[in-house]
């Protein structure tokens, strides 16, 4: 019969079963935001938290990550505001960032957007801006480039934020599985086609982001979310914001210490290099299940591209762009912007980790916002952090 | 999929807000709807004429209650329905998942494992359905839909009976003819018996690209699921005895549906592990881009409200920036549905008035540097929305159209710039050229049939002659194949629209329509079997005809006479060992039609016979569409790049050698011949191969994999499902 093919059997889903197992509670709100589902599954290093959300209009539906408790608010809205502006291929664009509450007029030009999530000094900004939300997205695919004429407030990112002002920003949402959820639901490490591809784009994208002088620092098996077409990066700057530059960076909450560069870990400012160590940890774990393999454990041809990244020597790791060509052998019709795409084709995802991303898909098509019985909820009742 | 609202469609439906329309048929229009909670769904809404006749509305509740039967594990999950409404409506879950019939159609027939686990989930399907009384009674190939997680059943065949007239006209009940019951078929009740007949028929399709009874007319149909045996070639063969038992005559010998399950598969696994990796990418592919889709909606006839119809979200990023302080509303050019907001110069003034930047503005942006030994692009722009087909069309020297997913575009050949747009042609089998006109056909979606050609100057995109409308003639359909010497060939169904219905596969016609009288030369029936695109070359006195046949497994040409439309010829050209390859172009010269597949192979324009072969046929190489210049026949082989074959006698003349970058060829693809280089479309771009080193010299990165030449102005351009791009040529 086909007892195992039941949709019981299919639930081994953990971050989609949240999303009818788990609803979100009645009032969940994060900025101009209603919260459907948590993207991770309970009990992962996850840099920050992510949630699935949608406008109350039910218009938009977006990833939404907020800062894990204890985390630097002003490191973290500094990084939201930065990635705004991070262009390049495999990475989630942030199209939304709450405005650090700041002075009066701090909201500004981005008040179009329905930036509700910023609070006014006195704490009693609702969720009002929404009904413009719409509209924020749309230029922007997952892969387009963060629109450089978004409107962004003039006020610096880091400036005064409200301790009760709930931080977040967020990209337009695709169905998505991070890393190790795609590792749970294919039932073990991710076939070498797959792990290559993986790591040609995310390559590609650190390639881009060191090209245009930023260093994500923030590179984990969690970070990585696999959408249908490629890989995403997320969570910019998680080793930043978990502890200021000097202090070390061992054992701190969100930080899977297995993608975290030895210079890092001991306090270093985070340089191009670590990615590139970070990015070897994600491609052991997606090859074998754990940021740290044990000898031999690598498929043969991998090993010595993944050996690489993880020199202890920052000098001998190679670069982004080096990484990329050697996963992704450029050839005459390959440029840098396409060598990662052409391993992205038909058969690069095994066939669960697709259906685990249909059932995520459809699960979040039927999700419906809860009635809202009054729109005066004070919105600090959504600030993850307090919670 | 996801196509944009056309003008009249409704804001919402009940509380349901329209996001885009899935399809129309004979029964109503299936929209993507939302509702204010947002939850997204397939809506589907019942024709205004057919919701006045209360039997049919009865028949809509009865289908709406075995599609709550069915449920949401073997078929599309019911979250509402109205069937009392004036506009009877039943909202359902959006399957994520291709019908079977486009599954195939997509990565050809699935292999064995695949049937066998698409059978066992239908048969247990059936099993549920059975045991609640219902019987499906239209199971076919597009009524299943392949998700991830398994089958699911749609449609049943009750409301069908209503709209669909051509049933009641050949005298059988509902259903569809080619997967129908023996029993079915005689106009007798059709037992569970007969779902698990039409389920074998379905796998048969499923593993072969056909079904068991062939196609053709209804008539002969009807006859051949009777009295005939089915045809089984292909099948594998440890299927072959459960699939015989199933297609027994006599219902009470075929196996039950629980004997089905058991056999066709032993449940190990899971379903998406049994899926070939283009249906997987088609499912991945359709779950990511319903959140992609931008609602918006086409524009109305000139002079319609706007403000109701006003995209909420950008079309894309370079009309965008213009939408928001262009005028929105205006004639342009002559024909109805020319928009000021697509018309560049109007837009791009009013822009710059309201000192918004425009990026790519109307005309294109040049691409400033060259890559990896390429030239640089001599210009380049984006193109509106994706679309699979889209094909440069040249018109004389300096003008070449393309039909994008919203208007069909024309723009210079020198800069990109635009020339005109013209919206109410979307598709490109509604426009062809002569190269000097373009032709552009349409009808009417509802009524009785007619088909209109309009003729428009390529330059200016003014009409250029009295549109010509020809009456009995279904033009929503029309296929426009090639003008010639003042004749225009179509591939038209006569009657009325009647989109998505077993009608679409009747009453096509060869048309040739002479464009100085309007009046029509001459008719020929012509068989339809759902395959597009046709295609055609005039060479002398001879219309040359090309398509892939419905079941894939051959391309067919013919040729007929220009003036009386009398068939001279046909032939059929296997592809089997390249399945699924559709050869997009037509090459032909005086002597013969020429044609890739697992051979490349000349068809003697006199008889039809095989002039000459080239490969082996044996091994897996597949020969792409073939080019031609200066007596040869350049093709691109798998493995190898492009081959160069003596037209006359298709010996080899010379291959290309491998270079130190290895490409890949696009088949579909017809390379392009210059003086210098051998232009062939490969994964990633156009390849440069140097005719007198049969080298690679350089690939040229981009998307576009159609290409035509302006030889005028030297260079090449190109359109792809992003791009529209032009090269030079030498």
């Amino acid at each position: 019969m086909e007892r195992s093919r039941t949709q019981g059997q299919s639930g081994t889903t953990p971050a989609v079963r949240t999303a009818s197992d788990r609803p979100a509670a009645p009032d969940r709100r994060i900025g101009p935001y209603r919260l459907i589902t948590r993207l991770d599954p309970p009990g992962t290093a996850v840099p920050c938290r992510r949630f699935v959300a949608r406008t109350s209009d039910g218009g938009r539906t977006v990833l939404l990550s907020t800062p894990l408790p204890g985390a630097d608010p002003a490191r973290f809205a500094a990084e939201a505001a930065a990635a705004r502006h991070l262009l390049g291929p495999w990475i989630a664009p942030v199209t939304d960032v709450a405005e650090p509450a700041g002075p009066a007029g701090a909201v500004g030009p981005a008040g179009a957007l329905g930036l509700a999530g910023a609070l006014g000094p006195a704490g009693t900004a609702g969720p009002a801006g929404t009904a413009g939300s719409t509209g924020a997205t749309g230029s922007a695919g997952p892969t387009g480039p963060t629109s450089p004429t978004s409107p962004t407030s003039p006020t610096s990112p880091t400036g005064p934020t409200s301790p009760t002002a709930p931080l977040w920003y967020a990209t337009p949402y695709v169905p998505a599985l991070p890393l190790p959820v795609a590792l749970a639901v294919h039932g073990g490490p991710l076939p070498e086609a797959t792990v290559r591809a993986l790591g040609a784009a995310l390559a590609e994208a650190l390639a881009a982001a060191h090209a245009q002088g930023l260093t994500h620092a923030g590179v984990s098996p969690a970070a990585v979310l696999l959408t249908a077409d490629g890989p995403r990066l997320s969570c910019y700057g998680a080793v930043r914001a978990a502890a200021a530059d000097g202090e070390p960076r061992t054992g701190l909450p969100g930080l899977d210490p297995g993608a975290l560069a030895p210079e890092q870990a001991s306090g270093g400012r985070p340089r191009p290099p670590g990615d590139v160590f970070a990015l070897g940890a994600v491609l052991a774990y997606a090859a074998t299940g754990h940021t740290v393999p044990e000898r031999d454990e690598l498929p043969p041809a991998l090993r010595p591209v993944v050996s690489s990244c993880l020199a202890r020597d920052p000098a001998d790791r190679p670069t982004a762009a080096a990484l990329m060509a050697s996963l992704a052998p450029p050839s005459a019709h390959h440029t840098m912007l396409s060598s990662a795409g052409a391993l992205l084709t038909p058969g690069w995802l095994p066939g669960r980790v697709i259906a685990a991303l249909a059932r995520q898909s459809a699960e979040l098509l039927a999700a419906e916002l809860p009635e809202l019985p009054e729109q005066t909820v004070p919105a600090e009742r959504a600030t993850p952090a307090r919670a | 999929m996801l196509s944009p609202l056309t003008h009249d469609d409704p804001a919402a439906v009940a509380t349901y807000r329209l996001l885009a329309r899935l399809g129309s048929g004979g029964m109503g229009t299936v929209y993507l709807a939302r509702t204010p909670s947002g939850r997204t769904v397939a809506l589907k809404t019942v024709h205004a004429r057919l919701a006045t006749d209360p039997a049919f509305r009865a028949r809509f509740r009865l289908e709406t209650d075995a599609a709550r039967i069915i449920g949401a594990r073997h078929g599309a999950a019911v979250v509402d329905a109205d069937p009392l409404a004036e506009t009877p409506w039943l909202a359902t879950e959006y399957v994520l998942g291709p019908p079977l019939d486009d599954a195939v159609a997509l990565g050809g027939p699935l292999p064995e494992p695949t049937v066998r686990a698409l059978g066992a989930a239908l048969a247990g399907a059936l099993a549920q359905l059975h045991s609640s009384d219902v019987v499906h009674r239209d199971l076919k190939p597009s009524n299943v839909l392949v998700t991830a997680y398994g089958p699911k059943i749609i449609d049943f065949g009750i409301a069908r009976a209503a709209g669909d007239d051509h049933l009641t006209r050949t005298g059988a009940a509902a259903g569809t003819p080619a997967f129908m019951s023996p029993e079915q078929a005689s106009g007798q009740e059709h037992p569970p018996a007969g779902d698990v007949f039409a389920l074998a028929g379905v796998l048969v399709f499923a593993a072969t690209g056909h079904g068991p009874f062939g196609t053709g007319s209804p008539a002969d149909l009807l006859y051949r699921v009777r009295y005939a045996e089915p045809d089984l070639a292909g099948v594998p063969e440890a299927l072959l005895p459960l699939l015989t038992a199933c297609l027994a005559k006599d219902p009470a010998a075929r196996p039950t549906t629980a004997h089905l399950t058991a056999h066709l598969h032993d449940g190990h696994g899971e379903f998406a592990d049994h899926l070939p990796p283009l249906v997987l990418a088609d499912i991945a592919r359709r779950a990511t881009d319903v959140w992609l889709h931008a609602p918006h909606r086409l524009p109305g006839p000139a002079g319609a409200a706007f403000a109701e119809t006003a995209p909420s979200t950008p079309l894309s990023r370079r009309r965008a920036l213009t939408l928001g302080s262009a005028s929105l509303l205006g004639l342009a050019g002559a024909g109805a549905g020319v928009w000021a907001w697509l018309n560049s110069r109007e837009t791009d003034d009013d822009s710059a008035k309201g000192g918004t930047p425009t990026p790519t503005g109307p005309t294109a942006v040049p691409a400033p540097t060259s890559v990896d030994g390429a030239p640089a692009a001599l210009w380049q722009d984006d193109v509106l929305d994706r679309e699979e087909r889209i094909a440069p069309l040249l018109a004389g020297p300096d003008v070449v159209g393309f039909a994008e997913t919203i208007s069909f575009r024309a723009v210079d050949t020198k800069d990109g710039g635009e020339l005109w747009a013209e919206s109410a042609v979307r598709d490109p089998h509604q426009v062809t050229t002569d190269g000097a006109n373009y032709y552009l056909s349409d009808g009417p979606f509802e009524g009785p049939g007619a088909l209109n050609i309009r003729t428009l100057a390529a330059r200016t995109g003014k009409e250029a002659a009295r549109t010509i409308e020809l009456k009995g003639i279904d033009g929503s359909t029309t296929e426009l194949l090639t003008a010639v010497g003042g004749i225009l060939f179509t591939a038209s169904r006569l009657g009325k629209r009647e989109r998505d219905s077993d009608l679409d596969n009747i009453g096509w016609h060869l048309l040739a329509v002479n464009l100085r009288t309007g009046k029509e030369a001459w008719r020929h029936p012509y068989e339809w079997d759902g395959v597009r695109p046709w295609l055609a070359q005039v060479v002398g006195d001879r219309l040359i005809l090309g398509k892939n046949s419905g079941d894939l497994d051959s391309f067919l040409v013919q040729a007929r006479d220009v003036r009386t439309g009398r068939q001279l010829w046909k032939r059929r050209l296997p592809l089997e060992k390249s399945a699924g390859f559709v050869p997009g172009q037509l090459s032909a010269d005086e002597r013969h039609v020429y044609a890739g597949g697992d051979r490349l192979r000349a068809v003697r324009l006199t008889d039809g016979a095989v002039a000459w072969e080239y490969g082996s046929g044996k091994d897996p190489m597949a020969y792409g569409v073939p080019a031609l210049a200066d007596g040869l026949v350049y093709t691109s082989v798998s493995g190898q790049g492009l081959v160069a074959v003596s037209a006359m006698k298709g010996t080899e003349f010379w291959a290309e050698k491998p270079g130190d970058r290895p490409v890949t060829p696009r088949f579909y693809y017809r390379p392009i011949i210059g003086k210098k280089y051998a232009y062939a479309p490969v994964r990633g771009g156009l390849s440069a191969v140097d005719l007198s080193t049969r080298v690679s010299d350089w690939v040229f990165p981009t998307d576009a994999t159609r290409y035509v030449v302006d030889k005028e102005r030297a260079r090449i351009i190109g359109a792809g499902t992003s791009t529209v791009v032009a090269i030079p040529y030498a």
